[in-house]
């Protein structure tokens, strides 16, 4: 009985019109799929590059901004506009006989103190890019595949 | 009927497969066409890559403390972009509000034609504030609604004019230390570079030239976005507050001497730091362009470092060091000074011309007797007086790190120029010429235990937010220890007891040294000019400071003598000074650090 039904199920011409015809499509499926995600790992990665672009051009726009902060607050606190200012409210240059030393033993000493960021404190920040959007969908499958998962460790 | 449907299906995927097939085969003919690679090349060369010229941020330079000098400040090009541009005459009538800017220039720029190829865009104004650009933005806004895309050539229109930021060196301080940081000539934004002072020295590592770039346009190349660095930062030696305090006494010595000018280095002996240099004239550095008007005719940018000048007794400090160094003289060494020493058919003469008998090495320098000094210089030989007089540097640049150091080489015996009554004058400063900065260096080696320290401005170079810091250099050991500690007393003795005691600071002892010396003047010395000059160093025990003072040709009626005219200009500096530099006086410093186990660093 079994095997009648088998034979039956094999024979029905409508199943093996569907059969053939999933056979075409299958691979047209495959193929769109694969496109499908190429476009999309590829949209990604435009969309990222270009937000890393206009991240380059804003920090652009903000170091020259930080420049131009750093050296307006330069000209409020240069030591013309300082002394006047001391002046006006009151401030005496103290003479070496109003002057009191004392020892303060942990005392370092006077440093340098640049509280503003310098030109070049951001060269160390390279673009950082994850990989993934670095790789086509043959290098992902061939890392997955064929990686080898010791690379780099030590013997 | 079932073999039917299998045809079809079968010819239907025939097909289907023939017309992929026929696709792909397409794709890779088109993609390997010749029509196709130009056209891949010419997109790549147009829109792949975006040419760009790129000024990287120059460098900050600071005071020792972190005190800005020199930055940088956002400041705008105002241009058009021909293609839009609807009416020049409104675009030139509303710029030429601003000072710098020509209505014909401007109109004419505007009115360029259009083309592929040639005129894209042109340049009216640079280097306008923020403040100019935010009112032109404004206007244009307010145009813009009255005469929407300016489509009216009878309403003012300033559509096209555009405006980009970059940046421009400034100098918060103006003329603040300008004769050290010398200036960047950013108003040639192509080949702008330094000159003078540390901008001319420093020029490469604080920033590079512009360079041109390609910034790729493809998302996908993002990577290949090349990292252009900002200049190195530099932390001078420099004391804002010292610097400002140098250059006030200067001015003030200078205007009330009505000397023709000055100038003082403040420097710390025992490593080579500079902590103030100031010179005359000084100009305003957001100005610099003016600076070939404001320094007439051959006045050097700096003159601590950049003119030569007979010396005068100062001289003397290196002569003694000499001879003692090489044995000649001691404490115990003693001269019969007659009022001239004829030397090779010339005669030298004491500074009034006078006898001073017997007097030993201590009185020779207090009463600065020409004749003694030449007697010893004499007496040490030409070979051993010169060899000496290389080894303090004399006739050698010191590399102090400023652009535009000279010096004037020292004749010595076989040179053309040189005759034997050279040794004798050279010996207490006459005949020789120097830089203050070289005097001051060699002069350092005396107050340093005989070691002469490279004198240097920058203390610390900053690269990618680090700071690295100089090191000191020794440039030579002229003498030894015990010569220096021999000089160092004979010197503040001869100070407190001497000639120079204007230049004495009360509570601290300080060794020093004045000098006067007649200019030359086309060839003869003029008796009536006078180079005026003091060198002192102090605190005797423990230096921390040597101040070098010259005040050129003052008016001889108020002041002639380097005692009267140089001595209380150091003077008046130190006695600011070792506040600033929290120096206790000698009678505190030693309370203070007495601590009960005989350590007394002031013994």
């Amino acid at each position: 009985m079994a095997k009648k039904l088998v034979q039956a199920y094999q024979q029905t011409p409508r199943r093996k019109q569907i059969q053939k015809l999933g056979l075409y499509v299958l691979p047209v499926i495959t193929i769109g799929t694969v496109f499908a995600l190429y476009l999309v790992f590829s949209a990604q990665a435009a969309a990222a590059g270009l937000e890393i672009r206009s991240y380059i051009d804003k920090k652009e726009e903000l170091q020259r901004i930080v420049a131009n902060e750093n050296t307006q607050l330069a000209w409020l606190v240069s030591h013309t506009n300082m002394s006047k200012r001391a002046e006006e409210l009151g401030f005496e240059q103290i003479s070496e006989e109003n002057t009191a030393y004392m020892v303060l033993p942990s005392y370092p000493g006077r440093d340098i103190e640049i509280t503003s960021p310098v030109p070049g404190a951001e060269n160390n920040a390279d673009v950082m890019l994850n990989s993934a959007y670095q790789e086509s969908l043959w290098d992902f499958f061939q890392n997955l595949l064929f990686s080898d998962t010791n690379e780099g460790e030590q013997p | 009927m079932k073999f039917k449907t299998d045809a079809r299906l079968n010819l239907i995927g025939a097909i289907a497969t023939f017309l992929c097939l026929v696709i792909i085969f397409q794709l890779f003919h088109i993609q390997n066409s010749n029509e196709y690679i130009a056209l891949s090349e010419w997109a790549d060369e147009q829109f792949t890559y975006e040419k760009k010229i790129v000024y990287p941020e120059r460098g900050n330079i600071y005071d020792r403390w972190g005190h800005l000098l020199a930055g940088n400040e956002e400041v705008y090009e105002v241009g058009v972009l021909l293609q839009y541009v609807m009416n020049p005459k409104s675009i030139a009538e509303t710029l030429s509000a601003i000072p710098e800017v020509d209505y014909e220039a401007a109109l004419e720029t505007a009115s360029l034609d259009y083309g592929e190829g040639k005129n894209i865009y042109g340049i009216i104004a640079d280097f306008l504030p923020g403040g100019v650009v935010d009112a032109l933005s404004k206007i244009k806004d307010e145009y813009e609604t009255l005469n929407p895309g300016g489509e009216d050539p009878d309403q003012p229109s300033l559509r096209g004019m555009v405006w980009y930021p970059h940046l421009k060196r400034a100098y918060p301080e103006n003329t603040l230390a300008s004769n050290i940081l010398g200036f960047y000539k950013f108003r040639d934004r192509k080949n702008g570079e330094g000159f003078y002072g540390v901008e001319e020295y420093y020029n490469d590592i604080l920033s590079g030239p512009p360079v041109t770039v390609e910034i790729p346009l493809d998302p996908y190349m993002i990577e290949e976005t090349p990292t252009l660095p900002s200049g190195d930062s530099l932390v001078l030696t420099i004391d804002r507050e010292i610097q400002a305090m140098v250059e006030e006494k200067l001015d003030d010595a200078v205007e009330n001497f009505k000397a023709e000018s000055g100038t003082v280095i403040v420097m710390n002996p025992t490593n080579g730091e500079i902590l103030a240099m100031a010179s005359q004239p000084r100009i305003n550095l957001n100005q610099y362009w003016v600076y070939e008007e404001e320094l007439e005719d051959i006045t050097p940018f700096n003159m601590a470092i950049s003119e030569t000048y007979e010396p005068g007794s100062v001289f003397k400090v290196l002569t003694m060091a000499a001879a003692i160094d090489s044995g000649e003289v001691d404490e115990e060494s003693e001269f019969d000074i007659g009022p001239y020493f004829e030397y090779y058919g010339s005669y030298i003469y004491n500074w009034n011309r006078k006898g001073w008998g017997k007097q030993d090495i201590l009185g020779c320098m207090q009463n600065s007797l020409n004749v003694c000094l030449s007697m010893i210089a004499t007496d040490m030989g030409a070979e051993s007086f010169y060899s000496y007089m290389q080894a303090f540097g004399i006739g050698r640049r010191t590399n102090i790190d400023l652009g535009g150091e000279e010096i004037w080489p020292l004749s010595i015996p076989g040179d053309n120029d040189w005759y034997p009554i050279n040794l004798a004058t050279n010996a207490f400063g006459q005949g020789v010429a120097v830089t203050p900065i070289q005097m001051a260096t060699a002069i350092s080696a005396i107050a340093n235990n005989g070691k002469m320290m490279k004198p240097h401005v920058v203390k610390a170079i900053i690269e990618n937010g680090e700071i690295y810091e100089t090191t000191p250099q020794v440039l030579s050991v002229p003498v030894s220890e015990k010569t220096a500690d021999t000089l160092n007393l004979l010197l503040t003795e001869s100070l407190e007891g001497g000639e120079g005691s204007l230049g004495l600071v009360d509570g601290y002892r300080i060794a020093g040294k004045t000098g006067t010396a007649e200019v030359p003047v086309e060839g003869e010395y003029d008796a009536s000019l006078s180079n005026t000059s003091f060198v002192g160093w102090g605190p005797v025990d423990d230096p921390q400071f040597l101040v070098y003072v010259w005040i050129e040709k003052p008016d001889p009626e108020i002041g002639y003598w380097g005692s009267y005219v140089a001595a209380p200009v150091f003077r008046d500096i130190v006695e600011e000074l070792v506040v600033m530099l929290d120096i206790p006086p000698d009678s505190v410093r030693q309370t203070l650090f007495a601590d009960g186990s005989g350590n007394d660093p002031i013994n």
